[in-house]
């Protein structure tokens, strides 16, 4: 069976000049031969690219300075006609650069995120009393229209994202608000609320089952060869929140003794984790392979026997040197398993 | 920014067809390249890296709990880099790369901590040469990539905190141009240093040199309430780093540029010079911008994506601790973003246009 190519990259190919000790000549020309070096085309597509996203990120970023400078000041309908005329230009780019140019993309992304703008800005001027969760679960249900017709894997993790955090607020606020010293993590700041979640096991097993659904639909529609559902960003997102949503909880379990009487941490997150962890090497070992699946799941497996090792063996300043030596193997042998299914899927090609 | 993806066993043929390789070469190569389809995607060397760390200050736990006299954590210190330094240089399994840098890393760590615990007063000025000396031996003994992009890390952090302490808060502004001045000059000489001999240094150098570079341009956005530091000053006179980077910038235009100016109209070149003098005066009260651009620039021309990439990712950081940062008002901020964002724009206009005939920049999108 005949050895696969390796890939002629700048790194490799310096690689190998570095080891054969190529004079200048011979280097330079396995540059060329490589085709490193971009010609015409690659600039202009580099050029367009990279300085329409670069003005475009400076000109909203200095466009977001100004309404810092004087936003109390600006009346409630300038507010909301600046948010508007945002989301209509966005949305009439869209439209005039095609929503499958890579700018027309981008547009239709803001057009989507600036509803959220506008949605907050409404929250802000009238002061509705309602619930936070309300915005966000709104602002998906605006959204899907678009992701529907968008055609880009973008706005799915927007509105896989704008889910996720409608239901951790829906949770927090209305089901089952935090009491005690646990409230204290809302004025602490959102994120922090928001890691409060790795708290309770039952709200982690619906997130996870809100991810895990999503990554399973996300599959099959790359499996049915849907073109904007092949990239890998998406699910790999999607797999590290459905499996660190429960492995965060199973870690807590493990040094339960400091998570406090109002903690809902229950075996369920373990039990989901180690499902979780069984499907994503079997599956992204011998169904689609995915060498960056398998080491998350493999290191979420590390974290969760070191975290054991640490609660059960951390008694003297003896044990530090065991964890250290302990880690070291873990790692190393991840490390060795990980080259070995990537030779053999090599093997296989 | 290839084009199609070549193999590097056609690389190596095409060489040995025009006999720019001997035979010698030819049989190396053909290990080579089996050696290199083996290599590591980065999110293993992410989590090999990550085990190292936690691992080595484990490591430190247990050597500081160990209680020793004065004068004993810097023995054991060097002991643990002198043992991970003969360890590597003889192996290359995966877990003694894990096991000699953690240890390397612990070692460093003590031997810091030993000479900050037995010095004098002045010890954080001893401290620093410390490490920029032991960083900087490492970096050429310690055969290990991570590592020695480690060492830059750790020298050039020294560096500054030296700067600081013997209060020359001037030279600050100076330091980020300056390394990545080294970066454009190591860059442009990468084929004339791996012909003498030094290429396993080159891409670890680089690497350490951006980063650190980029943690440079970092200190101008924070900002000292006056209330906290007196007459302290962090960072100086912001405009010398533009001034310095943006001299930069026509240079690296200049040579980056070059194969597609050469070949378009004679207005050209002077109106891509005058676009990018446009760019270095709106960004005159953020050089962070300017070192992106710079770093963006050489790896689009080198098709080197993860250099694009983190010049990239550099300009969102910047622009963000730019945007929360205290030093100028939001008034401020919000002309040179815009400005800056304006002129971009303008270039990619022109530059679409004049250099590359684009009847509309709109219809290049792939």
């Amino acid at each position: 069976m005949p050895e696969p190519a390796t890939p002629a990259t700048p790194a490799s190919v310096h690689e190998l000049a570095t080891a054969l000790a190529l004079d200048e000549a011979a280097y330079a020309r396995a540059v060329e031969l490589a085709q490193l070096r971009p010609d015409r085309n690659d600039w202009r597509r580099w050029l367009d690219r990279f300085l329409a996203a670069a003005g475009a990120l400076l000109i909203i970023a200095g466009i977001t300075a100004f309404f810092a400078w004087n936003w109390a000041d600006l009346h409630r309908m300038a507010k909301f006609a600046l948010v508007e005329a945002g989301i209509v230009a966005a949305v009439l780019l869209a439209w005039r650069l095609k929503i499958d140019s890579t700018a027309g993309r981008a547009a239709l992304f803001a057009a989507a995120f600036l509803v959220g703008v506008l949605l907050a800005v409404f929250g802000q001027v009238y002061q509705t009393g309602a619930d936070p969760y309300g915005l966000f679960l709104a602002w998906a249900v605006l959204v899907l229209p678009w992701a529907l017709v968008g055609r880009q894997a973008g706005l799915w993790l927007l509105f896989i994202v704008l889910l996720n955090l409608a239901l951790i607020l829906y949770w927090t606020q209305v089901l089952h608000p935090p009491d005690g010293w646990w409230q204290l993590t809302q004025l602490m700041g959102p994120l922090v609320w928001l890691g409060s979640l790795v708290l309770d096991s039952r709200l982690a097993g619906w997130l996870f089952a809100l991810n895990a659904g999503a990554l399973v639909v996300w599959e099959l529609a790359a499996g049915l060869g849907v073109a904007w559902f092949q990239g890998r960003t998406g699910p790999r997102l999607l797999a590290l929140a459905a499996l660190y949503t429960v492995l965060a909880p199973t870690l807590i379990l493990i040094f339960a003794a400091s998570a406090g009487e109002n903690a809902e941490i229950t075996v369920l997150s373990p039990l989901l984790f180690a499902a979780a962890l069984a499907a994503c090497l079997g599956y992204y070992q011998y169904g689609k392979r995915d060498l960056f699946m398998l080491t998350a799941g493999v290191f979420g497996a590390i974290l969760v026997v070191t975290a054991f090792t640490v609660r059960h063996l951390f008694m003297n300043v003896g044990s530090l040197l065991a964890l250290a030596v302990l880690l070291m193997a873990q790692i190393g042998a991840a490390a060795w398993w990980l080259r070995h299914v990537a030779r053999r899927w090599q093997a296989l090609a | 920014m290839s084009r199609a993806a070549v193999s590097l066993e056609a690389v190596v043929a095409g060489l040995s067809a025009e006999g720019l390789l001997d035979e010698a070469q030819a049989s190396e190569a053909e290990a080579m390249t089996g050696k290199l389809r083996d290599v590591q995607p980065w999110y293993v060397r992410a989590m090999v890296g990550f085990g190292a760390w936690l691992a080595s200050l484990w490591l430190i736990g247990f050597v500081a709990g160990l209680g020793m006299l004065v004068g004993g954590f810097i023995v054991v210190g060097l002991a643990l880099i002198a043992g991970a330094v003969a360890l590597r240089r003889q192996l290359d399994n995966d877990f003694i790369v894990q096991a000699t840098l953690a240890s390397s890393i612990a070692g460093q760590a003590l031997l810091a901590w030993g000479i900050a615990d037995s010095g004098p007063d002045e010890s954080v000025e001893l401290l620093c040469s410390v490490i920029i000396v032991v960083s900087g031996v490492l970096f050429f003994i310690f055969p290990d990539r991570i590592h020695r992009v480690l060492s830059v890390l750790f020298a050039a952090s020294a560096l500054v905190v030296l700067l600081y302490v013997i209060e020359a808060n001037a030279v600050v502004p100076v330091l980020g141009p300056a390394l990545a001045a080294a970066l454009v000059l190591l860059h442009r000489n990468r084929a004339a240093l791996t012909a003498a001999g030094h290429g396993h240094l080159v891409r670890p150098l680089e690497s350490g040199l951006m980063l650190s570079a980029f943690g440079c341009l970092l200190l101008s956005t924070v900002y000292l309430l006056p209330a906290l530091g007196s007459e302290f000053v962090f960072y100086p006179r912001p405009w010398i780093s533009t001034v310095l980077l943006g001299a930069l910038f026509l240079y690296v235009g200049s040579f980056t540029l070059q194969p597609v100016l050469e070949r378009a109209g004679r207005a050209t070149a002077p109106v891509t010079y005058a676009l990018m003098l446009a760019v270095i005066a709106c960004a005159w009260a953020a050089p962070g911008i300017l070192l992106a651009l710079i770093v963006t620039l050489l790896g689009a021309a080198a098709g080197q994506r993860a250099f694009a990439g983190a010049g990239i990712a550099f300009l969102a950081v910047f622009v963000t601790a730019y945007f929360y940062g205290m030093e100028t008002t939001m008034l401020t901020k919000s002309i040179t973003l815009a400005s800056t964002g304006a002129a971009v724009l303008l270039a990619r206009w022109l530059l679409l246009h004049l250099l590359l005939g684009a009847r509309h920049a709109g219809d290049t999108h792939v």
